[in-house]
């Protein structure tokens, strides 16, 4: 049996996402300026550990997850790098987070198009367990060539929601096997 | 987009039998499919990308689920567009409507246009070379058909067609139509051009097509099927049915039966093309745990059943009383003959809307004799 995606996760790249995979800071006014990915822990945990499957150790001896995941690097090549996802902090208790986005060549290494609408991240688990980290377009997202629509319209439904509902970012993940999608901001 | 063994075995067939004769006509009584055929062939033959995501392709880590067309397809080396025109004919349908034709032009008073039929947009776009095109007709014997296709009949067949690469055979036939200007110019129906109509042979608003006709296409038949109607009710094989219902698959066994003998009885009285199919049945999914609900579907069941045999047999009391077993002595109907105006008259007794027990004693009395 072919290869078949299993579970994807996504999450909207908004400006302040963007600078922080570029290593500026974040646009808040309050400090900080983390370079993480942040996911809301309670819903996403389980499903960032069907991802990041392997137990790690973090920096100040924490238990981390990490995964390694393929991406396509601009040359169109497929390479791998490890990503660390890391549970929720003392002071950020409802965040998990992708660390060092920055750092990663499979986000803060790519070229981000800015001229194709809406970007989001998308971790994809495939049936044979590998797991890829891409970027996705809103553009290209309505190519029903280039993406099913059986995973763009899970996008598409959270944007419409997010949209009703203000300051809510397009995150969200949906499960193949159970026919079963999250959006964050229904 | 679905695998080749997602596509049931009527549409294989019908699409094979497109890929050699180019036009078929699927028929059958009411009820029998004809309509869930020719959607699921409208949305098999434009081929499409599937919804379903498959393995990362690229940059794209999911990617609809691709696959080439099966050769055994109609024109499976044509897939830069496949497009699907539907039409329904009807007392009204013109050659206008299906090819080309003279209508007057709105707003502007004694100009006239000439029109773009169904047909005539199909075969314009199936003759670029990467295109297929399919013409669905519904209904084709409820207009005018062969007025309709007119000049085209005489290209219909598939050796009377032009060639993907647009050069003439000795074969091809060429037929005169309206240009854009009114002028007159020849045409060629194109190669990768399909006709599929659905029709009911009999009914009461239809019209006779004429063998010349009929002959340019092939035929493909769908009768009603008890095994359908099993698999929508969860039933196995026919048993026997008690005489008083232990639950609810025995109203539906006793439904299927009885509507299996008399269909039976409608192929020996008025002749195939008058059965009921079996989807006429299936009007609503059928509850299988309550008692209550499997009584009302039956007994919405049973108006259709009755109201097709009466239409069937209209005139015929003799054959509806056969069909309501009136006779028997056993039926909750009986058949009363008076006299009027000198002559015997026939009617039959009984309930208007038998109550649920009436109504099973009867479909077993039906389904048994």
């Amino acid at each position: 049996m072919s290869v078949r995606p299993i579970l994807f996760v996504y999450k909207e790249i908004v400006p302040g996402d963007l600078r922080k995979l570029v290593a500026e800071s974040n646009d808040s006014q309050t400090g900080g300026g983390a370079r993480d990915l942040r996911f809301p822990a309670a819903t996403f945990n389980p499903v960032m550990h069907r991802i990041f499957t392997v137990d790690g150790v973090g920096r100040g001896g924490r238990p981390i997850r990490t995964a390694n995941v393929t991406y396509v690097d601009d040359q169109g090549d497929e390479r791998k790098t490890k990503l660390h996802y890391w549970p929720p902090t003392a002071s950020r208790k409802t965040e998990g987070r992708i660390a060092q986005v920055h750092a990663s060549p499979a986000l803060g290494g790519q070229i981000l198009s800015t001229d194709k609408g809406r970007i989001f991240v998308v971790l994809t688990k495939y049936s044979d367990g590998e797991v890829r980290c891409d970027f996705a377009y809103e553009d290209e997202l309505k190519d029903k060539q280039l993406w099913a629509p059986e995973a763009s319209s899970q996008i598409f439904k959270c944007m419409a929601s997010a949209a009703a509902r203000t300051n809510r970012t397009v995150q969200g993940y949906y499960d193949f096997d159970e026919g079963t999608g999250y959006c964050h901001a229904d | 987009m679905p695998t080749e063994s997602d596509i049931s075995l009527d549409a294989k067939a019908i699409l094979k039998a497109l890929a050699t004769r180019k036009n078929v006509i699927i028929t059958g009584p009411p009820g029998t499919g004809k309509s869930r055929l020719l959607n699921e062939i409208r949305e098999l033959f434009k081929w499409d990308q599937s919804p379903n995501a498959s393995a990362p392709k690229g940059r794209y880590p999911m990617p609809p689920a691709t696959g080439p067309i099966p050769t055994w397809f109609p024109s499976p080396d044509q897939d830069v567009k496949r497009e699907v025109f539907q039409t329904v004919f009807d007392q009204n349908t013109k050659y206008r409507d299906f090819m080309r034709g003279l209508v007057p032009k709105v707003g502007q008073a004694g100009a006239f246009e000439v029109t773009s039929g169904t047909l005539h947009r199909a075969a314009l776009q199936a003759a670029h070379d990467g295109n297929a095109a399919l013409v669905i007709v519904d209904e084709i014997n409820r207009g005018p058909a062969v007025a309709a296709f007119g000049s085209a009949l005489v290209g219909l067949e598939s050796d009377k067609r032009l060639p993907t690469d647009g050069i003439a055979t000795s074969t091809t036939q060429y037929f005169e139509i309206l240009g854009d200007h009114g002028n007159h110019e020849s045409f060629a129906l194109p190669s990768d051009l399909y006709i599929l109509a659905a029709m009911n042979e009999a009914d009461t608003s239809v019209e006779p097509l004429d063998v010349a006709f009929l002959r340019r296409w092939h035929t493909y038949r769908l009768e009603p099927d008890e095994g359908v109607l099993r698999a929508h009710f969860g039933l196995g094989a026919a048993t026997a049915l008690p005489d008083t219902p232990a639950g609810p698959s025995d109203y539906y066994e006793a439904l299927v039966q009885a509507f299996t003998r008399i269909n039976e009885q409608i192929l020996l009285g008025r002749g195939a093309a008058y059965q009921l199919g079996h989807g006429a049945l299936m009007h609503a999914r059928p509850d299988k745990g309550n008692v209550g609900s499997a009584q009302e579907y039956v007994a919405t069941a049973w108006a259709t059943l009755r109201g097709h045999v009466d239409e069937v047999f209209y005139g015929n009391t003799r054959a509806i009383s056969d069909v309501l077993r009136a006779e028997s002595g056993k039926s909750v109907y009986s058949l009363k003959e008076e006299t009027f105006a000198g002559q015997t008259v026939r009617r039959i007794i009984g309930p208007l809307r038998p109550s649920p027990a009436e109504l099973y004693k009867l479909l077993v009395l039906i389904g048994s004799e």
